[in-house]
């Protein structure tokens, strides 16, 4: 699907579900521009507390089966507790789909606004635990010091997380495929502790978002769509850039979307200081 | 200012999908999110004024329905207050702000935006301006999720 079909599928959706709108208790964005997600839903749906998020696999999101659990769940965690998601997909039903609480093919749009309209809810809320300390490790991060990232690596260095074979601290990573051949080329070093410095990289944005989404994946899995914690713990992942951009109106955004996912970006850190 | 209306309607989206949607002050909510839009379109010291005196107030109120909402405590009687009291663990179904983000936005929200609503003559530039807005917006929305 072309991102102008993409595009105009999902204003369907939110056209339809804008339909729903009475004395303003609707609300409706494609798209969403949220603070903590540099990948997010592609449509939300807000009305009389409850909140729909929908989901359109992209090209590559669909290459790989569950591959859009990731952006599920970082979302998830994200957003208010009891949100509501949806998953728009012409697709062979698979195993995702009791991540869901509706799947909806193309054509179903009046199905759509009316699952916006009802108060049906089925996967579980996001645990408070799960919560707490997923903005525990954003806050540590956010700050940037050794001081606050330090539990984190002592509590590795220990080997103390339930007895399981220490991990390294701050993991060596790289963000998957680049986008381009050329940027690819420009992986000349070793950052901090073992981190891949990138220079000269011109599509920081898809990198950071890839970056974000494989630190998703490693960290939690979801249990009837709400992320759980993987293993013993939380860990702070680092990836090193040498540029971020920092233009518009939010330049904190790539910095606290990566932070929030528990991705440190020391470069930022260097350029900006405190979130 | 780039993106101002794609943020808000991404926190309009998401106080109306909220518990906030349910008490009677979000008629009041969903219309300083829809002034701080609209305080876009003044000149740039009116509406970098406008857009932090909105966006302040829809956070006080926010907060504020939340802490209610959740049954965290009696009324807290400034922003401040809010945030201490959202940076406590309360409750085992709700999540706290960690301490040292709280106090970061102690920091970086109450402190400037009290010099801003309570000097004549303060205004801040565009840079400013921006940081003071979006640390509002994060400050909301990881309220939110809490």
């Amino acid at each position: 699907m072309r991102i102008g079909e993409r595009f105009e599928l999902l204003r369907s959706f939110a056209s339809a579900a804008a339909t729903l709108d009475d004395d303003g208790d609707v609300a409706v964005a494609v798209a969403p521009d949220h603070p903590f997600l540099i990948t997010g839903p592609d449509l939300m749906v807000g009305r009389r507390g409850r909140l729909v998020a929908a989901f359109l696999p992209t090209a590559p999101e669909q290459a790989v089966p569950g591959r859009v659990l990731d952006r599920v769940a970082i979302s998830r965690l994200a957003l208010p507790p009891a949100t509501v998601t949806v998953l728009l997909d012409d697709g062979p039903a698979t195993v995702r789909r009791r991540h869901f609480d509706a799947v909806l093919p193309f054509a179903a749009i009046d199905d759509f606004a009316g699952f916006c309209a009802s108060e049906s809810r089925s996967t579980d809320v996001v645990d408070a635990e799960v919560r707490q300390q997923v903005g525990d490790r954003y806050s540590a991060i956010a700050d940037g010091t050794r001081d606050s990232v330090g539990p984190y690596l002592q509590r590795e260095k220990s080997g103390e997380v339930d007895g399981s074979a220490p991990r390294v601290p701050i993991r060596e990573r790289d963000a998957g495929p680049g986008p381009s051949a050329a940027s690819r080329s420009s992986a000349d070093s070793q950052g901090p502790r073992g981190a891949t410095r990138l220079t000269s990289q011109p599509a920081w944005r898809p990198l950071v978002r890839r970056a974000v989404l494989r630190c998703v994946r490693e960290d939690f899995e979801l249990e009837r769509g709400a992320p759980t914690i993987r293993g013993a713990g939380l860990l702070v992942h680092v990836l090193s850039l040498d540029q971020v951009d920092t233009r518009g109106r939010d330049p904190f955004k790539p910095f606290r979307s990566a932070a929030f996912a528990g991705l440190l970006l020391p470069s930022w850190l260097e350029s900006d200081g405190a979130l | 200012m780039r993106n101002v209306s794609s943020r808000t309607r991404a926190l309009l989206v998401l106080v109306n999908g909220s518990p906030l949607a349910e008490e009677p002050e979000i008629h009041a909510i969903r219309k300083e999110i829809k002034d701080i839009s609209d305080a876009g379109l003044a000149g740039h010291r009116r509406r970098t004024l406008l857009q932090a005196f909105h966006t302040a107030r829809t956070l006080d109120t926010s907060l504020v329905v939340f802490i209610r909402s959740k049954g965290l405590g009696p009324k807290p009687r400034s922003l401040r207050e809010s945030l201490q009291r959202l940076g406590t663990r309360q409750r085992r179904d709700v999540a706290a702000l960690n301490p040292g983000h709280r106090d970061a936005y102690v920091n970086q929200i109450v402190h400037p935006r009290n010099d801003l609503m309570h000097n004549a003559g303060a205004t801040l530039s565009q840079d400013e301006a921006n940081k003071l807005l979006v640390r509002m917006e994060a400050c909301l929305v990881e309220v939110l999720r809490l």
